[in-house]
């Protein structure tokens, strides 16, 4: 409930500011306002009534620690409701274990204190037995809690504000990520006005590439990999306005009908990754395990530096380009206005094909970076399609920097909910960003203003 | 009226008599922002601005009932912009017009249009994939068929049908373009739909009629027909206002001309008083008013044909 | 029946025929020629680029599923359907009002952005004494009346249901349809026929030729005194509503609602009927759906056979449980395909494709 008071505060404040600027059209704006509000609060009291029950994917499986050891060798069993066995496990180096199910029910999973190494012992308020209750046949995370005289561990879970730290951090992260994958989509519409629905298997591709050449030549240093992932996106890039968007517009096919033949590509590409790459999700091998690294306040694995780091190096290289080399002019021209471009002696076509390349190439290694911090598999480009979409209008269709505003925006404020909210109400929060956006500012946060309907 | 007789309109260049609401607006004083005897449109502060560029900034304007009004003014001088705001197809930034004294900068722009005031384009907007025929039944006002209630009950708008399609016929056949009525808008030539948006516009019987560009794109032989229709609405008792960047082709024409540039009205005055007038002159540098019609007609020709 | 058999160098080809024309004429092709039918007014009549043609699906499957499992109104279908199309109306507003005053690509956003919101809800568990969460509503039934809706819609509704022979089957060859499935295949293809009428009759009259001109030009229709706006919300709603219609039956068919159903896909699978049968077109939407799904089985269970009659069961490196996906992948090659050579279908009219190019 706190939470619908929340956002009819905040659209009313909107629409205050708003009502200044004009009064014409101002009582559909309200009726809209009011049926937004509506829709959306009735929603919030459902989410909030209802008690929540998350799943995530996989098994029956977890990570055996005392303290920030792993503990290699412990015994994990698991039965169902009526006492039958449905498998047993041993925790390997990393203290991994997982007990595969396939039926939803209630579960028992009983860690052997015989198998723990001498002197640890399980936690104050914490047995050898875990019930569980699976309603759906996904993953399922199952913790014990281990204690021991030697290992002083602690057992109260991080202060609020370390919490929020880490959320945070996921935001900026997934942000990162996000805008790497919506300049592509944006500056494509700008020099060509196309709305390109196959730009999130670019996000899928570029992933699926990383993990191939990992799995050949495991142990390749990092910045290969992402060289080779920028290199084979921007060749599908090449390839895809070459071979087909380039001639259909030269064929004065309208925008409507290549979105039409983009949302036939998407098909084409998600379903051949599917056949090729299977339906399993898989991570990269080599960086699947990392322990955290502290630097300041943050503890996370070293690849999270990584990432976060080289995306946004990359970001402010695609600034630079654009704003000091003469291409980069040439693109925000020709996304400005194509014929006084053209006229004005740019090579539109080189440049939009330009524009393809270094956007494919940006998605498919936001996509690589996106398996790297949670799992490879063939939807990912289609599940993150939404936030794309919402960050790149929310910047502005066609602007560079609105996509990247946009996408850190979406990204950081949908991983943020789910600090409060349920995991999937963060695409929730994405399609309201979007909807007020339309509403209030269509042009987006830095477009400039023209004429809509 | 048969097409031949507005030929003969246009053909001499000033007509020999003057109705009522044409000898009113020559007492007007020529001056910007003057006083008309019976305004059909008046402006106050009407602004607008791209970036940091002010593109519209009209004080005040009064336009005439009954008489052909020209705007006219260098390329870029903010006509058609301002033709957008007047009608809303853009927002302004501030302003404030009547229209027959009712207020309509916060109306949408099809209730602009429902009130009288329609429009034409400057790129023509015929609806391609329609015959010409549902072109022009488009444009009739107030058609019950048009509400979803009663699309489906085809006893109550039969008969207004009819009365729409009889007059759509009769001017097509004004406008030369009843041979085509059944062809689809987008095989028209150029010229043709600049006729056919005129004539669609007139459907709707407006009491102010803005024009913008008429004569663009349009082949010499047909621009003085155009404007002998573009007469021929004012003696009809429409008010017409229309933007013309070459002075020549509405020299002979108009009754009174408002001279835009940089986005503000610099004069205005009948042809006569607008022609003899230095900030005019200044505002046209290298621009000769005393050029034939002739080469006003090919200049526009060659700047927009080819964009039909 | 056995006649009508026919085994060729191991290839079924009665199976191959008989299911392709099953396919095309079953109570699934029937449901997605209601939703071309919504997504021709849409798009064909108005310009409407609406990729979310699923979330009215859902609207309208969930919306009635939900009427009835939850047993209000004395759990009666026809207001469980009628409650389907308010969801669907009002998920037409919430889209339509911020997104139809902007350019065309804004409404391809939204809608595929509700279609996706709409799917994520109604599987979150937090929905699961409504929707059924991720389980979905497995059986259509109002547990306080006893009542299931496969057994209203097969047995109590159906003339064609005898209790005394209750697996009695009609037609012939591999076109015999159990009483459900041949009760259900009129009502939906009637449908069909009677929102295509209905559509046809509205665009033949003076409100149609309004919405036409959006499609064209919308600055003209509003420089005419048409409030473009309006019209597009009530072009939305009905197309929408009938989008519902197309989930309803296909709910009816299935018995069951779940969040798969509603996929991005399903809308794709729309779009291609509509552009193979013809958009802007009378008969296009109808055709289209029995074209589309004879040529996609057909094609198939072509495939399967092929791989099944190969050297170990592998043809072209692909196996059986691959032809699911090659299924998906031509109908994106169908699709691109067909706006790339074929704009109008089967039905349109060339001329005015060709009007496009200009």
């Amino acid at each position: 409930m706190g939470q619908f008071g929340h956002v009819s505060l905040s659209t009313c404040t909107i629409s205050a500011m708003y009502g200044r600027g004009r009064a014409g059209s101002s009582a559909v704006r309200v009726g809209a306002l009011a049926l937004l509000t509506l829709i959306v609060a009735s929603l919030f009291v459902l989410f909030a009534a209802v008690p929540n029950a998350e799943a995530q994917e996989g098994s029956l499986k977890g990570t055996l620690r005392l303290g920030r050891e792993t503990v290699e060798g412990a015994e994990i069993s698991a039965t169902d409701a009526d006492g039958n066995d449905i498998g047993t496990a041993t925790t390997d180096v990393d203290g991994k274990w997982e007990i595969p199910f396939s039926e939803i029910g209630t579960y028992t999973v009983t860690l052997d204190a015989a198998s723990l190494p001498e002197g640890v012992g399980f936690a104050e308020g914490f047995s050898e037995s875990v019930e569980i209750e699976i309603d759906e046949v996904r993953a399922k995370a199952v913790a014990f809690k281990l204690d021991s005289a030697d290992v002083s561990t602690t057992l109260e879970i991080d202060p609020l504000w370390q919490r929020l730290l880490s959320r945070a951090v996921d935001g900026v992260k997934v942000g990162l990520l996000m805008a790497l994958a919506a300049v592509g989509l944006s500056l494509i519409y700008g020099v060509t006005g196309l709305v390109n629905f196959a730009h999130s298997e670019m996000v899928t591709f570029g992933a699926v590439m990383a993990f191939a050449i990992e799995s050949l030549w495991g142990g390749l240093p990092f910045w290969i990999v992402i060289l080779f992932t920028a290199v084979v996106g921007g060749v599908l890039g090449f390839v895809l306005e070459g071979g087909l968007f380039g001639p259909l517009r030269r064929r004065k096919m309208n925008n409507i009908s290549l979105m039409i033949v983009s949302i036939g590509l998407a098909f084409v590409l998600r379903y051949s990754i599917l056949l090729f790459f299977g339906s399993a999700p898989q991570s990269y091998e080599h960086y699947r395990i990392q322990s955290a690294t502290d630097i300041g306040p943050f503890s996370l694995p070293g690849k999270d530096y990584w990432i976060m780091g080289v995306s946004f190096i990359l970001l402010v290289a695609v600034g630079l380009l654009l704003q000091r080399t003469k291409m980069g002019t040439a693109m925000r021209a020709v996304a400005d206005n194509p014929p006084l471009s053209q006229s004005s002696g740019i090579d539109v076509d080189r440049t939009i094909i330009a524009v393809w390349i270094a956007g494919s190439a940006l998605a498919a290694v936001g996509g690589s970076f996106l398996g790297l911090t949670q799992i490879v598999e063939w939807q990912m480009g289609e599940k993150v399609l939404l936030l794309i979409f919402a960050a790149v209008t929310l910047g502005g269709l066609g602007t560079a920097y609105g996509a990247m505003v946009g996408g850190l925006a979406i990204g950081f404020a949908s991983e943020m909910s789910t600090f409060w909210l349920d995991n999937d109400l963060k695409f929730l929060i994405a399609l309201i960003v979007l909807i007020l956006i339309l509403l209030f500012r269509p042009q987006g946060i830095l477009g400039v203003r023209e004429r809509f309907g | 009226m048969p097409a031949n007789s507005s030929e003969s309109h246009a053909s001499d260049a000033r007509p020999t008599a003057r109705n009522a609401a044409q000898m009113a607006v020559r007492t007007a004083q020529p001056e910007p922002g003057s006083v008309k005897p019976d305004a059909i449109l008046t402006i106050d502060n009407v602004s607008r601005s791209f970036g940091g560029l002010k593109a519209v900034d009209v004080k005040r304007l009064e336009v005439q009932r009954g008489v052909i009004t020209a705007f006219i003014g260098p390329n870029g001088a903010g006509k058609t912009t301002f033709f957008n705001l007047l009608t809303r197809f853009d927002d302004p930034d501030t302003g404030a017009w009547n229209f027959n004294g009712k207020p309509m900068q916060d109306q949408r722009s099809y209730a602009i249009a429902k009130a009288g005031m329609v429009r034409t384009f400057q790129l023509t907007k015929s609806l391609g994939k329609m015959s010409v025929m549902d072109n022009m039944m488009l444009g009739a006002k107030n058609q019950s068929g048009e509400s979803l209630s009663r699309a489906l009950l085809k006893g109550s708008w039969r008969k207004q049908e009819r009365r729409v399609e009889a007059q759509a016929t009769d001017l097509l056949g004004r406008f030369n373009l009843a041979h085509m009525r059944d062809e689809y808008a987008a095989t028209l030539s150029g010229g043709q739909r600049k006729l056919l948006e005129m004539a669609r516009a007139l459907m709707s019987e407006p009491e102010l009629i803005l024009l913008d560009e008429p004569m663009a794109g349009v082949n010499p032989a047909l621009v003085q027909s155009l404007l002998g229709h573009v007469q021929a609405l004012r003696d009809d008792g429409v008010s017409v206002l229309f933007i013309e960047h070459d002075m020549d082709v509405i020299m002979g024409i108009s009754d009174w001309i408002v001279v835009l540039a940089e986005g503000s009205v610099i004069a205005e005055g009948t042809p006569e008083q607008v022609s003899q007038n230095d900030v005019v002159v200044d505002a046209y540098l290298g621009t000769s008013f005393a050029g034939a019609t002739g080469d006003g007609a090919r200049s526009s020709e060659g700047d927009e044909g080819n964009q039909q | 029946m056995s006649s009508f058999t026919s085994l060729i160098g191991g290839y079924d080809i009665s199976k191959l025929l008989g299911d392709s024309l099953r396919a095309g004429v079953n109570v699934q092709s029937a449901a997605f020629a209601l939703g071309a039918v919504g997504l021709n007014l849409h798009y064909g009549f108005t310009g409407l680029l609406n990729v979310g043609m699923v979330a009215f699906m859902a609207a309208g499957s969930y919306g009635m599923a939900i009427i009835f499992t939850q047993g209000l109104f004395g759990g009666s279908i026809l207001l469980g359907i009628l409650g389907g199309l308010v969801f669907a109306t009002i998920i037409a507003l919430l889209v339509g009002i911020p997104a139809l005053r902007l350019r065309s690509d804004y409404l391809a956003i939204t809608t595929i952005a509700i279609g996706e919101v709409m799917r994520i809800s109604f599987r979150s568990r937090r929905l699961l004494d409504i929707t059924g969460g991720p389980f979905g509503l497995p059986s259509i039934e109002d547990r306080s009346a006893d009542i299931s809706l496969a057994d209203r819609i097969g047995r109590d509704w159906n003339p064609f249901f005898s209790v005394d022979d209750p697996t009695k089957t009609f037609g012939f060859w591999r076109l015999d349809f159990d009483a459900k499935t041949l009760w259900l295949m009129i009502i939906g293809w009637t449908l069909v026929v009677l929102c295509s009428l209905l559509v046809w009759k509205l665009i033949q009259s003076p409100w149609g030729r309004v919405i036409k001109a959006i499609r064209e030009d919308e600055d003209a229709a509003r420089a005419l005194g048409k409030n473009v706006f309006g019209y597009k919300l009530q072009s939305l709603i009905i197309g929408g509503c009938i989008g519902a219609l197309a989930g309803i039956v296909r709910t009816l068919d299935s018995g069951f609602v779940e969040s798969n159903q509603f996929k991005p896909q399903t809308t794709f699978f729309i779009w291609t009927v509509l552009i193979l049968g013809g958009a802007a077109s009378k008969w296009g939407p109808m055709l289209g759906a029995f074209v589309f799904w004879f040529v996609l089985v057909f094609v198939e269970e072509a495939l399967r056979q092929v791989i099944i009659n190969a050297d170990d069961m592998v043809w072209m490196g692909l196996e059986a449980n691959d032809v699911g996906r090659m299924r998906l992948i031509m109908m994106g090659i169908m699709l691109a395909a067909l706006m790339i050579w074929r704009p109008q279908g089967i039905l349109g009219k060339k001329e005015e494709a060709l009007l496009d190019a200009r």
